[in-house]
Protein backbone atom coordinates (compact mmCIF):
# COMPACT_ATOMS: atom_id res chain seq x y z
CA UNK A 1 0.00 0.00 0.00
CA UNK A 2 1.59 3.19 -1.28
CA UNK A 3 0.24 6.61 0.38
CA UNK A 4 0.70 9.12 -2.37
CA UNK A 5 3.19 11.88 -2.54
CA UNK A 6 2.05 14.55 -3.80
CA UNK A 7 2.00 18.34 -4.16
CA UNK A 8 -0.26 20.78 -3.32
CA UNK A 9 -0.58 22.89 -6.81
CA UNK A 10 -3.46 25.36 -7.84
CA UNK A 11 -4.22 26.62 -4.38
CA UNK A 12 -6.12 24.39 -2.90
CA UNK A 13 -3.85 22.44 0.07
CA UNK A 14 -3.83 18.59 0.06
CA UNK A 15 -3.87 17.99 3.27
CA UNK A 16 -7.44 19.59 3.38
CA UNK A 17 -8.21 16.24 1.31
CA UNK A 18 -6.49 13.93 3.48
CA UNK A 19 -7.75 15.05 6.63
CA UNK A 20 -10.81 14.94 6.33
CA UNK A 21 -12.68 11.11 6.69
CA UNK A 22 -11.53 9.44 3.23
CA UNK A 23 -11.85 6.23 2.02
CA UNK A 24 -10.15 4.49 -1.16
CA UNK A 25 -10.81 1.95 -3.33
CA UNK A 26 -9.18 0.29 -6.68
CA UNK A 27 -10.15 2.58 -9.38
CA UNK A 28 -7.49 4.55 -10.64
CA UNK A 29 -8.06 7.76 -10.48
CA UNK A 30 -6.14 10.88 -9.98
CA UNK A 31 -5.70 13.25 -6.73
CA UNK A 32 -7.89 16.64 -7.07
CA UNK A 33 -6.82 19.31 -4.00
CA UNK A 34 -10.55 20.26 -2.37
CA UNK A 35 -10.67 23.96 -2.98
CA UNK A 36 -9.65 24.60 -6.63
CA UNK A 37 -10.66 22.07 -9.00
CA UNK A 38 -8.00 22.44 -11.14
CA UNK A 39 -6.55 19.17 -12.28
CA UNK A 40 -2.97 18.45 -11.34
CA UNK A 41 -0.80 18.13 -14.64
CA UNK A 42 -0.49 14.29 -15.13
CA UNK A 43 3.33 13.51 -14.19
CA UNK A 44 2.50 15.04 -10.70
CA UNK A 45 0.14 12.01 -10.22
CA UNK A 46 1.69 9.16 -8.35
CA UNK A 47 -1.20 7.65 -7.33
CA UNK A 48 -3.39 4.57 -8.06
CA UNK A 49 -5.90 4.58 -5.59
CA UNK A 50 -8.85 6.74 -5.53
CA UNK A 51 -8.26 9.55 -3.10
CA UNK A 52 -10.83 11.10 -1.93
CA UNK A 53 -12.98 12.48 1.28
CA UNK A 54 -16.59 12.69 1.70
CA UNK A 55 -16.92 16.33 1.40
CA UNK A 56 -15.12 16.27 -2.40
CA UNK A 57 -17.41 13.87 -3.16
CA UNK A 58 -17.94 16.55 -6.77
CA UNK A 59 -13.99 16.41 -7.42
CA UNK A 60 -14.58 12.47 -7.24
CA UNK A 61 -17.36 12.48 -9.56
CA UNK A 62 -15.88 14.88 -11.96
CA UNK A 63 -12.93 12.58 -11.86
CA UNK A 64 -14.08 9.57 -12.76
CA UNK A 65 -16.44 10.87 -15.66
CA UNK A 66 -13.74 11.81 -17.44
CA UNK A 67 -10.14 11.06 -16.91
CA UNK A 68 -8.61 14.31 -17.43
CA UNK A 69 -5.36 15.24 -18.34
CA UNK A 70 -5.46 19.14 -18.82
CA UNK A 71 -2.41 20.43 -19.12
CA UNK A 72 -0.76 23.88 -17.57
CA UNK A 73 -1.56 25.87 -20.23
CA UNK A 74 -4.89 25.73 -19.79
CA UNK A 75 -4.92 26.06 -15.63
CA UNK A 76 -3.28 29.25 -16.04
CA UNK A 77 -6.11 30.21 -18.27
CA UNK A 78 -8.68 28.88 -15.74
CA UNK A 79 -6.84 30.67 -12.96
CA UNK A 80 -6.69 33.75 -15.39
CA UNK A 81 -10.66 33.40 -16.30
CA UNK A 82 -11.58 33.35 -12.81
CA UNK A 83 -9.09 36.14 -11.37
CA UNK A 84 -11.00 38.15 -14.48
CA UNK A 85 -14.44 37.58 -13.14
CA UNK A 86 -13.68 38.38 -10.00
CA UNK A 87 -11.69 41.67 -10.75
CA UNK A 88 -14.48 42.43 -12.85
CA UNK A 89 -17.50 41.69 -10.48
CA UNK A 90 -15.68 43.54 -7.42
CA UNK A 91 -15.40 46.51 -9.70
CA UNK A 92 -19.06 46.43 -10.52
CA UNK A 93 -20.17 46.43 -6.99
CA UNK A 94 -17.75 49.08 -6.15
CA UNK A 95 -19.08 51.32 -8.90
CA UNK A 96 -22.43 50.70 -7.87
CA UNK A 97 -22.13 50.99 -4.31
CA UNK A 98 -19.86 54.26 -4.81
CA UNK A 99 -22.72 54.98 -6.90
CA UNK A 100 -25.62 54.85 -4.15
CA UNK A 101 -23.02 56.41 -2.08
CA UNK A 102 -22.67 59.51 -4.10
CA UNK A 103 -26.06 59.96 -4.44
CA UNK A 104 -26.89 59.49 -0.90
CA UNK A 105 -24.43 62.49 0.08
CA UNK A 106 -25.79 64.71 -2.98
CA UNK A 107 -29.94 64.73 -2.04
CA UNK A 108 -30.78 63.35 1.19
CA UNK A 109 -27.93 64.28 3.72
CA UNK A 110 -24.15 64.36 5.07
CA UNK A 111 -22.43 64.46 8.50
CA UNK A 112 -20.12 67.51 8.48
CA UNK A 113 -17.54 68.51 11.51
CA UNK A 114 -17.63 71.82 12.13
CA UNK A 115 -15.04 73.54 13.36
CA UNK A 116 -14.27 77.38 14.49
CA UNK A 117 -16.46 79.62 16.64
CA UNK A 118 -18.54 81.54 15.23
CA UNK A 119 -21.60 79.32 16.22
CA UNK A 120 -20.34 79.34 19.60
CA UNK A 121 -23.60 78.87 21.88
CA UNK A 122 -25.71 76.76 19.22
CA UNK A 123 -22.18 74.75 17.51
CA UNK A 124 -18.93 74.65 19.44
CA UNK A 125 -16.21 73.50 17.69
CA UNK A 126 -15.49 69.84 16.33
CA UNK A 127 -19.63 69.26 16.96
CA UNK A 128 -20.62 66.50 14.26
CA UNK A 129 -23.82 67.30 12.90
CA UNK A 130 -25.93 65.77 10.14
CA UNK A 131 -26.67 68.54 7.06
CA UNK A 132 -29.62 67.06 4.74
CA UNK A 133 -29.96 68.13 1.76
CA UNK A 134 -33.89 67.68 0.86
CA UNK A 135 -35.14 70.93 1.73
CA UNK A 136 -32.19 72.81 0.03
CA UNK A 137 -33.44 70.73 -3.59
CA UNK A 138 -36.97 71.26 -2.33
CA UNK A 139 -36.09 75.46 -1.74
CA UNK A 140 -37.45 74.84 1.90
CA UNK A 141 -35.13 77.09 3.57
CA UNK A 142 -36.76 79.06 6.43
CA UNK A 143 -35.76 81.76 8.71
CA UNK A 144 -33.72 80.44 11.84
CA UNK A 145 -32.34 77.30 9.89
CA UNK A 146 -28.62 76.81 10.56
CA UNK A 147 -27.21 75.66 7.06
CA UNK A 148 -24.11 74.70 5.96
CA UNK A 149 -23.22 76.68 2.62
CA UNK A 150 -19.82 77.37 0.53
CA UNK A 151 -17.44 79.77 1.24
CA UNK A 152 -17.92 82.70 -1.27
CA UNK A 153 -14.29 83.70 -1.27
CA UNK A 154 -13.08 80.05 -1.43
CA UNK A 155 -15.39 77.79 -2.96
CA UNK A 156 -13.28 74.46 -1.38
CA UNK A 157 -14.39 75.90 2.02
CA UNK A 158 -17.94 75.74 3.59
CA UNK A 159 -19.28 77.74 6.15
CA UNK A 160 -21.94 77.17 9.17
CA UNK A 161 -23.96 80.18 9.45
CA UNK A 162 -27.56 80.95 10.46
CA UNK A 163 -29.71 82.21 8.16
CA UNK A 164 -31.49 85.61 9.26
CA UNK A 165 -32.95 87.23 6.28
CA UNK A 166 -34.67 85.10 2.86
CA UNK A 167 -34.82 87.26 -0.58
CA UNK A 168 -36.87 90.75 -0.22
CA UNK A 169 -36.20 90.97 3.66
CA UNK A 170 -34.85 94.07 5.44
CA UNK A 171 -31.78 93.65 7.71
CA UNK A 172 -29.87 95.28 10.13
CA UNK A 173 -26.03 95.83 8.97
CA UNK A 174 -24.45 97.36 11.59
CA UNK A 175 -22.92 96.01 14.74
CA UNK A 176 -24.65 95.81 18.10
CA UNK A 177 -22.27 98.99 19.31
CA UNK A 178 -23.03 101.13 16.56
CA UNK A 179 -23.87 104.39 16.92
CA UNK A 180 -26.42 104.33 13.78
CA UNK A 181 -27.96 101.30 12.65
CA UNK A 182 -27.82 100.65 8.61
CA UNK A 183 -30.37 98.74 7.22
CA UNK A 184 -30.21 97.23 3.24
CA UNK A 185 -32.59 94.77 1.52
CA UNK A 186 -31.37 91.32 0.63
CA UNK A 187 -31.51 90.79 -3.07
CA UNK A 188 -33.73 88.39 -5.22
CA UNK A 189 -32.00 85.09 -4.78
CA UNK A 190 -30.19 85.35 -2.02
CA UNK A 191 -30.20 84.98 1.91
CA UNK A 192 -29.05 87.16 4.53
CA UNK A 193 -26.33 84.56 7.13
CA UNK A 194 -24.68 85.09 10.16
CA UNK A 195 -22.86 83.47 12.89
CA UNK A 196 -24.66 83.04 16.41
CA UNK A 197 -21.42 84.34 17.85
CA UNK A 198 -21.93 87.88 16.33
CA UNK A 199 -18.65 89.58 17.87
CA UNK A 200 -16.49 86.73 16.21
CA UNK A 201 -18.27 86.17 13.20
CA UNK A 202 -16.91 86.17 9.70
CA UNK A 203 -20.58 86.66 7.85
CA UNK A 204 -22.95 88.11 5.74
CA UNK A 205 -22.13 91.79 7.31
CA UNK A 206 -18.51 91.67 6.03
CA UNK A 207 -19.32 89.99 2.47
CA UNK A 208 -23.20 90.50 1.76
CA UNK A 209 -25.92 88.29 1.24
CA UNK A 210 -24.91 85.17 -0.30
CA UNK A 211 -26.23 83.55 -3.40
CA UNK A 212 -28.92 80.52 -2.90
CA UNK A 213 -26.86 78.45 -5.13
CA UNK A 214 -24.16 78.34 -2.46
CA UNK A 215 -26.00 76.56 0.00
CA UNK A 216 -25.32 72.67 0.78
CA UNK A 217 -27.86 71.76 2.96
CA UNK A 218 -29.34 72.21 6.41
CA UNK A 219 -28.11 71.27 9.93
CA UNK A 220 -31.16 69.10 11.64
CA UNK A 221 -28.94 66.89 13.96
CA UNK A 222 -26.37 66.90 16.21
CA UNK A 223 -23.88 64.90 17.84
CA UNK A 224 -21.99 66.14 20.97
CA UNK A 225 -19.29 64.74 23.00
CA UNK A 226 -21.30 63.17 25.03
CA UNK A 227 -23.70 61.43 22.06
CA UNK A 228 -26.85 63.36 22.69
CA UNK A 229 -29.33 63.91 20.06
CA UNK A 230 -30.69 67.06 20.07
CA UNK A 231 -32.58 68.97 17.67
CA UNK A 232 -31.59 72.18 15.74
CA UNK A 233 -34.97 73.59 15.50
CA UNK A 234 -35.64 72.84 19.58
CA UNK A 235 -32.35 74.07 20.52
CA UNK A 236 -32.82 77.40 18.84
CA UNK A 237 -36.50 77.83 20.37
CA UNK A 238 -34.68 77.25 23.33
CA UNK A 239 -32.19 79.62 23.05
CA UNK A 240 -34.10 82.33 21.84
CA UNK A 241 -35.96 81.82 25.43
CA UNK B 1 -52.18 31.13 -12.13
CA UNK B 2 -49.06 30.46 -9.65
CA UNK B 3 -47.14 29.99 -12.32
CA UNK B 4 -48.21 33.77 -13.43
CA UNK B 5 -47.81 35.09 -10.04
CA UNK B 6 -43.91 33.38 -9.87
CA UNK B 7 -42.91 34.78 -13.37
CA UNK B 8 -44.93 38.09 -11.86
CA UNK B 9 -42.71 38.51 -8.68
CA UNK B 10 -39.60 37.39 -11.12
CA UNK B 11 -40.23 40.20 -13.03
CA UNK B 12 -40.81 42.58 -10.19
CA UNK B 13 -37.80 41.61 -8.55
CA UNK B 14 -35.73 41.80 -11.68
CA UNK B 15 -37.48 45.63 -12.21
CA UNK B 16 -36.86 46.74 -8.43
CA UNK B 17 -32.60 45.51 -8.87
CA UNK B 18 -32.18 46.89 -12.15
CA UNK B 19 -34.28 50.13 -10.78
CA UNK B 20 -32.08 50.24 -7.84
CA UNK B 21 -28.68 50.41 -9.92
CA UNK B 22 -29.93 51.98 -12.63
CA UNK B 23 -31.18 55.36 -10.85
CA UNK B 24 -28.17 56.26 -8.69
CA UNK B 25 -25.68 55.24 -11.61
CA UNK B 26 -27.27 57.61 -14.04
CA UNK B 27 -27.97 60.48 -11.42
CA UNK B 28 -23.79 59.88 -10.68
CA UNK B 29 -22.93 60.28 -13.71
CA UNK B 30 -25.09 63.18 -14.65
CA UNK B 31 -23.68 64.91 -11.59
CA UNK B 32 -20.11 63.96 -11.71
CA UNK B 33 -19.49 63.61 -15.67
CA UNK B 34 -21.56 64.89 -17.73
CA UNK B 35 -25.19 65.73 -18.54
CA UNK B 36 -27.00 66.93 -21.28
CA UNK B 37 -29.02 70.04 -21.45
CA UNK B 38 -30.96 72.44 -23.84
CA UNK B 39 -29.78 76.02 -24.55
CA UNK B 40 -32.96 78.50 -25.06
CA UNK B 41 -32.93 82.27 -25.15
CA UNK B 42 -30.92 84.59 -27.78
CA UNK B 43 -27.69 85.51 -25.27
CA UNK B 44 -25.40 83.32 -26.50
CA UNK B 45 -25.81 84.73 -30.41
CA UNK B 46 -24.26 83.83 -32.63
CA UNK B 47 -21.72 80.82 -31.05
CA UNK B 48 -25.28 78.92 -29.44
CA UNK B 49 -28.38 79.15 -30.92
CA UNK B 50 -27.64 80.83 -33.85
CA UNK B 51 -30.93 81.32 -35.55
CA UNK B 52 -34.61 81.15 -34.01
CA UNK B 53 -35.96 77.81 -33.39
CA UNK B 54 -35.43 74.69 -31.47
CA UNK B 55 -32.58 75.65 -28.85
CA UNK B 56 -29.25 74.02 -29.24
CA UNK B 57 -28.50 71.01 -27.34
CA UNK B 58 -25.31 71.51 -25.33
CA UNK B 59 -23.28 68.81 -23.63
CA UNK B 60 -22.09 69.76 -20.19
CA UNK B 61 -18.98 68.40 -18.91
CA UNK B 62 -18.89 68.56 -15.13
CA UNK B 63 -15.78 66.84 -14.40
CA UNK B 64 -13.17 69.71 -15.68
CA UNK B 65 -14.74 71.63 -13.23
CA UNK B 66 -14.51 69.55 -9.99
CA UNK B 67 -11.33 72.18 -8.70
CA UNK B 68 -13.29 75.22 -10.03
CA UNK B 69 -10.88 75.99 -12.64
CA UNK B 70 -12.26 77.63 -15.03
CA UNK B 71 -10.04 79.78 -17.90
CA UNK B 72 -10.87 82.82 -19.10
CA UNK B 73 -13.10 82.36 -23.09
CA UNK B 74 -14.95 79.05 -21.56
CA UNK B 75 -18.47 78.65 -21.69
CA UNK B 76 -19.85 77.98 -18.53
CA UNK B 77 -23.33 76.95 -17.10
CA UNK B 78 -24.22 78.75 -13.24
CA UNK B 79 -27.21 78.71 -11.03
CA UNK B 80 -28.80 82.21 -12.12
CA UNK B 81 -28.15 84.34 -8.63
CA UNK B 82 -31.32 86.17 -9.09
CA UNK B 83 -33.67 82.58 -9.49
CA UNK B 84 -32.05 79.72 -7.75
CA UNK B 85 -34.18 77.57 -9.67
CA UNK B 86 -32.95 78.88 -12.99
CA UNK B 87 -29.71 77.67 -15.05
CA UNK B 88 -27.83 80.56 -17.44
CA UNK B 89 -25.23 79.63 -20.12
CA UNK B 90 -22.35 82.77 -20.42
CA UNK B 91 -19.13 83.09 -21.61
CA UNK B 92 -16.45 83.59 -18.69
CA UNK B 93 -14.71 87.09 -19.33
CA UNK B 94 -12.54 87.65 -16.20
CA UNK B 95 -11.33 85.48 -13.47
CA UNK B 96 -10.68 86.72 -9.40
CA UNK B 97 -7.93 89.52 -9.34
CA UNK B 98 -8.82 90.52 -12.44
CA UNK B 99 -9.79 94.41 -13.73
CA UNK B 100 -12.86 94.76 -16.04
CA UNK B 101 -14.07 97.40 -17.81
CA UNK B 102 -18.01 96.59 -17.75
CA UNK B 103 -20.43 97.80 -20.01
CA UNK B 104 -23.31 98.72 -17.98
CA UNK B 105 -22.44 97.77 -14.72
CA UNK B 106 -23.16 100.53 -11.81
CA UNK B 107 -19.36 100.53 -11.19
CA UNK B 108 -16.68 101.61 -14.82
CA UNK B 109 -13.88 99.50 -13.52
CA UNK B 110 -14.29 96.78 -11.38
CA UNK B 111 -11.95 94.34 -9.45
CA UNK B 112 -13.17 90.70 -9.16
CA UNK B 113 -13.03 89.43 -5.77
CA UNK B 114 -11.90 86.24 -4.60
CA UNK B 115 -13.85 83.26 -5.46
CA UNK B 116 -15.59 85.36 -7.82
CA UNK B 117 -15.76 85.36 -11.94
CA UNK B 118 -17.31 87.56 -14.68
CA UNK B 119 -19.36 86.36 -17.01
CA UNK B 120 -21.00 87.95 -19.71
CA UNK B 121 -23.17 86.95 -22.67
CA UNK B 122 -21.80 87.32 -26.46
CA UNK B 123 -25.32 88.76 -27.43
CA UNK B 124 -24.33 92.23 -25.68
CA UNK B 125 -27.39 94.37 -25.00
CA UNK B 126 -29.67 91.25 -25.34
CA UNK B 127 -27.68 89.43 -22.33
CA UNK B 128 -28.85 89.21 -18.21
CA UNK B 129 -25.18 88.98 -17.19
CA UNK B 130 -22.74 90.00 -14.53
CA UNK B 131 -23.09 93.20 -16.32
CA UNK B 132 -26.48 93.52 -14.21
CA UNK B 133 -25.93 91.55 -11.40
CA UNK B 134 -21.85 91.69 -10.58
CA UNK B 135 -19.77 89.01 -10.38
CA UNK B 136 -21.08 85.21 -9.80
CA UNK B 137 -19.46 82.79 -7.44
CA UNK B 138 -17.83 79.89 -8.07
CA UNK B 139 -20.45 77.15 -8.56
CA UNK B 140 -20.02 76.52 -12.47
CA UNK B 141 -19.88 74.02 -15.06
CA UNK B 142 -17.95 73.90 -18.44
CA UNK B 143 -19.21 72.42 -21.50
CA UNK B 144 -18.15 71.56 -24.53
CA UNK B 145 -20.83 72.14 -27.59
Amino acid sequence: MRWLTYTAQGGGPASACVTARHFWSTIPVQLFPKKSHNFPPLQQVMCARVFSCSRCCGCYAAATRSRISVSGCQIIINMFRRTLGKTAAFVGYAIQYGCVAHCAFEYVGEVVVCSGPSMEPTIVSDDIIFSERVSRHCYNIKKGDVIIAKSPFDPSMNICKRVIGLEGDKVCTSGASDLFQTHTYVPLGHIWVEGDNRQNSSDSRSYGPIPYALIRGRACLKVREEVSWQKNRKLACIRRL
Amino acid sequence: MAQQVRTGRRYLRAFVSGFFVAVPVSLTVFDRFACVARVEGASMQPSLNPEAGPGDVVLLNRWSVRNHQVQRGDIVSVLSPKNPQQKIIKRVIGLEGDFIRTLSYKNRYVRIPDGHFWIEGDHHGHSLDSNSFGPVRTHARTHVP
